[in-house]
């Protein structure tokens, strides 16, 4: 059993109106230094499988057909270490 | 003509959806998105509305549904499928159009009546409306900016795929794209909702034709091919 | 009773724990000797929510009493979830009107985004299709950060919620003023369409009949949310923020479907939302009603984590969850219904005869309350209140920049076009709407006839403020113009009281003269009140908001055809209908240029009232005339300036009074738009609409704008107070 986090991005040349918006917010409250931001989604879940090349097959069919659309977003994934299952 | 309105739980213009259907005198069903075959169908209705509740993206989830294998094949089988709003936002996720769907760029749900542009009255869906024509649907959306890349619009507009625009483009949208249509002509996506303008009284009565037009699928679909 | 770690009995009186949940020392011995011992910690909970002003209505329960509640069209009036009004042929409309102005002040999107649920569910629960959707909203200024934010967040909670059940959001009204800084209104109002022999009850009879709960997992979601409904906020409810329930409407969407289909079901005994105090109010009620008891299986409530104690369920305020009770043998077919649905559900209990509202875990009994002194015997408190002290009169204002004046009102939010909040709304949905927010009440057809339902929300808390008896005749009257107004017969209204803490005398006063000038006016005006809420302790540290009782009226329109065309148009006349007199206490003209509300007599004859409104209505319907907009906020000019932008049509008005009254809110008044020569009782022709140009002269002042510029101040006002920055 592992635990995968996995994050979706959209794509870099894809409009973030989130991302837009909450770079204007930050420079409201007086942040100049902040900028560019991206906003995405994070996805923890439990896997019952152990072989990496497994997880990765599965991970990446997951995402294509379900998790992440392709057309406009990206996304990478970790396994978390083994404890925190 | 019978049509299957797909029924995805969150959808809530099935039944407008399914008033217009039998409005323009056709016959229409309700369909379960458990079901896996749409082969009693001679055309697919996709509503709008929040299928499951929009969580993870627009249409992610309705796109994995079962009925979706089936919507895939009434299309190869060049049976009429429309897409509306959350229809549109399906019809993309599952491949059947391209591109996709994102937040509005002023980021809020927009709900009013808009004015589009047929711009291409070439299908079996537009038929009967002048080139160029003006009409006035409602639109209501909050990720109905359509995206793609630029090789895919210089690819719709040399293909004519592009149906419908807006006069003036509220959310953001490439080439003010409201409604496209795949290479073959009969699956039709669109943000804006026909099915609520079917009356006067109700604001606007020029989404009538667009029904009327694929209840007569197979005479409109084969003068255009 | 070893599962949970809970303070004993003991605790319980020694540590007066009891204060925290709200309850006084006097309440909590009335609990002891109801129980004949003292209570443990399940039951102290269960009492304080039932006891809160919130469910018990402790504080107002002598002024609702007052209200007319009973008509020739009245099915059924308070008491339920909801108040039923006859339309015909078998058919009802049901409505009602909540507030979440807590929550939402703690948690803006999430605060009105189950404001919606609830009242959906409210509506849902009597068995009744909803068609339509209002709210009514007070914010303080936008010049202000966070009344920007709050309106932010409020907008798109009620949008983010209302557009994905499916529901159209079809009227509302908004208005901001000091008096709301940190403490907003949001108040929501639903109407259903249902049969007459569908008509649900919120009852459990029938021993051994099954307890069905459906909807989403318990969680310890907004536990103590009722009560903390009725107390005031402070810095502290910064630090509540676990109070705030999270709405879910794609599960809300399956549990009204599911809903519908369950009230088709025979076997169906009686059913409740799970609103305010959740488990507890809806198990209770239906009991006391029922005049039985209920024993309920906690281990069986479907939880979202482990060790959630009977207390945390039974105060949970965990969203979209119903309680049904069904015939023994029958529950199997709900639970199939709900599963094919995709819900949670399970029976949990049954109706019982012993009158004890029993609560067991596993083995262990955690609470045993007799049903109906929980319900029945809640504390009633009658105070003294306090009449203020009437204020000097200013009736004259003809010595001041009007035209400033009027440039200042149309870029006002509370008086400019609200586009930028309605257009958030999905307000089609359903494919029956007539007329949407934007301008005056929503009007719905009823699918498949050529009758409609017109709907409206509205209150005048500055007329209130300054005279509560006769300021609170004119938040009625105001509905039933609007109503009017559309062509609508009135037939009944629903109330939410939005008051500061009873406890103060001059809060206490507002209530008690306000609700006596409703109640007249409820009668004159033939709205009897078929359902309610009260929201009361709307304070801050500082002060009280202004007394804001808020009205939702409805209408039946008999035939749309009238509606069919719009027929305003160049060269028809405007007329004003009734006099402007010099009343300017509780006026928007006022509040910008002397920044406080007079105390003094404001005016409103209910009798011309009645007879004036059912003339115009009767003149509308024959198509005698085009248009009527009943004078609100700002007075007649700017009421021609809103009608000017919403059709965008030019005007050019003559009027032989002094410059000021233009700004004048005296009662009764409309502007009507009809042919020219009419003879309308009580009217004057004042000018014609004409051009492109926004003219308007009476004595002593006049202005002449073009009418780009009157729709740009009004068009543009609060897009541009939310995009500034400070």
């Amino acid at each position: 059993m592992k635990k995968i986090e996995l994050i979706i991005t959209l794509q870099t040349q894809v409009l973030d109106t989130q991302g837009e918006a909450l770079d204007r917010a930050v420079k409201d409250i007086g942040h100049d230094e902040i900028s560019n931001i991206r906003v995405g989604k994070v996805l923890y879940f439990d896997i019952d499988e152990t072989d990496t090349d497994k997880i990765d097959e599965i991970v990446k069919s997951m995402s294509e057909r379900l998790f992440a659309n392709t057309v406009i977003e990206t996304y990478n994934y970790k396994i978390l270490d083994e404890e925190t299952v | 003509m019978k049509f299957a309105v797909v029924r995805f739980p969150g959808s809530n213009c099935d039944r407008d959806l399914y008033n217009a259907a039998v409005k323009v005198g056709a016959k229409a069903e309700y369909v379960d998105y458990r079901e896996t075959s749409l082969d009693d169908f001679d055309g697919v209705l996709i509503p709008g509305g929040f299928s499951f509740g929009d969580y993870l993206r627009t249409g992610a989830m309705a796109g994995v549904a079962p009925i979706t294998k089936s919507i895939k094949k009434a299309a190869d089988e060049d049976k009429p499928v429309l897409g509306i709003c959350n229809g549109f936002q399906i019809l993309t996720e599952i491949g059947l159009l391209p591109g996709a769907l994102i937040h509005n760029t002023g980021h809020t749900f927009i709900s009013r009546n808009e004015s589009l542009k047929i711009v291409n009255n070439n299908t079996g869906f537009t038929k009967n409306h002048a080139e160029n024509e003006d009409v006035v649907y409602p639109i209501a959306h909050g990720e109905g900016c359509y995206y793609c890349t630029d090789e895919t619009y210089e690819e719709l507009k040399d293909n004519n795929q592009i149906i419908l625009t807006y006069n003036e483009n509220p959310n953001g949208s490439i080439g003010d794209i409201a409604g496209i249509i795949n290479k073959r002509g009969n699956v039709l996506g669109m943000m804006p909702h026909p099915e609520r303008a079917l009356e006067a009284v109700l604001g606007s009565d020029d989404g009538l034709r667009l029904f009327e037009n694929i209840k007569s699928w197979e005479e409109n679909h084969d003068t255009v091919r | 009773m070893t599962q949970f770690v809970e303070p004993t009995e003991t605790d319980i009186k020694e540590q007066e724990l009891y204060k925290e949940m709200g309850l006084t020392d006097a309440e909590y011995d009335k609990v002891v000797s109801i129980l004949g011992r003292q209570p443990n910690y399940t039951e102290i909970g269960i009492f304080s929510v039932m006891w809160s002003e919130h469910c018990s209505y402790k504080h107002s329960k002598p002024f609702l009493g007052q209200f007319p509640t009973s008509g020739e069209q009245v099915l059924m009036g308070p008491g339920e979830g909801a108040g039923v009004v006859d339309i015909g042929d078998n058919q009802a409309v049901v409505f009602k009107v909540e507030s979440h102005n807590h929550p939402s002040a703690v948690e803006p999107y999430q605060g009105a985004a189950t404001g919606v649920g609830g009242i959906v569910r409210d509506i849902v629960s009597m068995g009744a299709q909803p068609i339509g959707l209002l709210n009514s909203l007070r914010f303080g200024e936008l010049t202000n950060r966070n009344n920007r934010r709050l309106l932010r967040g409020v907008v798109s909670g009620i949008g983010g919620y209302g557009n994905s059940i499916g529901i159209p959001t079809v009227s509302g009204e908004v208005e901001f003023d000091p008096f709301y800084d940190t403490n907003p209104l949001v108040n929501a109002m639903c109407v259903g369409l249902i049969d007459h022999d569908k008509i649900q009850k919120g009852t459990a009879k029938g021993v051994g009949n099954k307890v069905v709960y459906v909807g989403l997992k318990t969680g310890r979601d907004g536990i103590h949310g009722a009560s903390f409904a009725s107390e005031e906020l402070s810095e502290d409810s910064e630090a509540k923020r676990p109070s705030v329930q999270i709405g879910d409407p794609f599960t809300g969407r399956k549990l009204m479907e599911a809903t519908l289909k369950a009230i088709d079901m025979p076997e169906l005994v009686g059913i409740q939302d799970m609103g305010a105090a959740g488990l507890t109010s809806s198990s209770s009620e239906m009991a006391a009603k029922g005049d039985s008891g209920i024993t309920l299986y906690l281990d069986k409530v479907p939880t979202r984590e482990d060790g959630i104690s009977p207390y945390e369920m039974m105060l949970s305020e965990t969203q979209e969850r119903m309680l049904l009770v069904v015939e023994d043998g029958s529950e199997n077919k709900f639970l199939d219904l709900f599963d094919d649905m995709e819900l949670d559900s399970a029976v949990i209990g049954e109706v019982t005869d012993n009158d004890r509202l029993l609560l067991y875990y596993e083995e262990d009994l955690y609470a045993d309350i007799p049903v109906q002194p929980l319900s029945e015997e809640a504390p009633v408190y009658i105070l003294e209140g306090q009449e203020p002290k009437e204020d000097a009169e200013r009736g004259d204002y003809s010595n001041e920049d009007l035209d400033a004046v009027f440039k200042s009102l149309i870029s006002h939010p509370t008086m400019a076009s609200k586009d930028f909040i309605f257009e958030q709304y999905d307000n089609q949905v359903g494919a029956n709407t007539i007329q949407k927010s934007g301008f005056g009440p929503g009007i719905v057809r009823v699918e498949g006839t050529n009758k409609a339902i017109s709907m409206t929300i509205d209150g005048k808390s500055r007329y209130v403020y300054a005279d509560p008896y006769n300021g609170g005749k004119e938040v009625v009257a105001q509905a039933f113009r609007n109503i009017i107004a559309t062509g609508a017969t009135p037939l009944g209204m629903t109330d939410c009281l939005n008051y500061g803490s009873p406890e103060k005398p001059e809060i206490y006063n507002q209530l008690d003269e306000s609700t006596k000038g409703m109640a007249e006016a409820c009668r004159a005006l033939q709205t009897p009140v078929v359902s309610g809420n009260v929201s009361l302790y709307n304070e801050t540290k500082t002060a009280s908001i202004l007394p804001t009782p808020v009205i939702g009226m409805v209408g039946l329109i008999e035939d749309i055809e009238f509606l069919k065309s719009d027929k305003l148009s160049e060269g028809d006349s405007v007329y004003l209908v009734g006099d402007l007199k010099k009343q300017f206490q509780g006026s928007q003209i006022e509040k910008l240029i002397d920044g406080e509300i007079r105390k003094t007599v404001r005016e409103i004859d209910l009798e011309l009232e009645y007879k004036r409104g059912i003339l115009l209505k009767d003149m509308f319907v024959s198509g005698d005339i085009h248009k009527i907009a009943p004078l609100g906020r700002g007075g007649l000019i700017v009421k021609l300036a809103q009608l000017a932008n919403h059709y965008n049509l030019g005007m050019d008005i003559d009027i032989d009074v002094r410059g000021d009254l233009l700004f004048s809110e005296s009662a009764s008044n409309y502007v009507v738009v009809a042919p020219g020569g009419l003879n309308i009782e009580g009217a004057a022709e004042i000018g014609k609409i004409s051009g492109n140009a926004f003219k308007v002269s009476a004595q002593n002042f006049n202005v002449d704008y073009d009418l780009e510029e009157i729709n740009a101040a009004l068009k543009g006002a609060i897009p541009e107070c939310m995009s500034s920055v400070d």
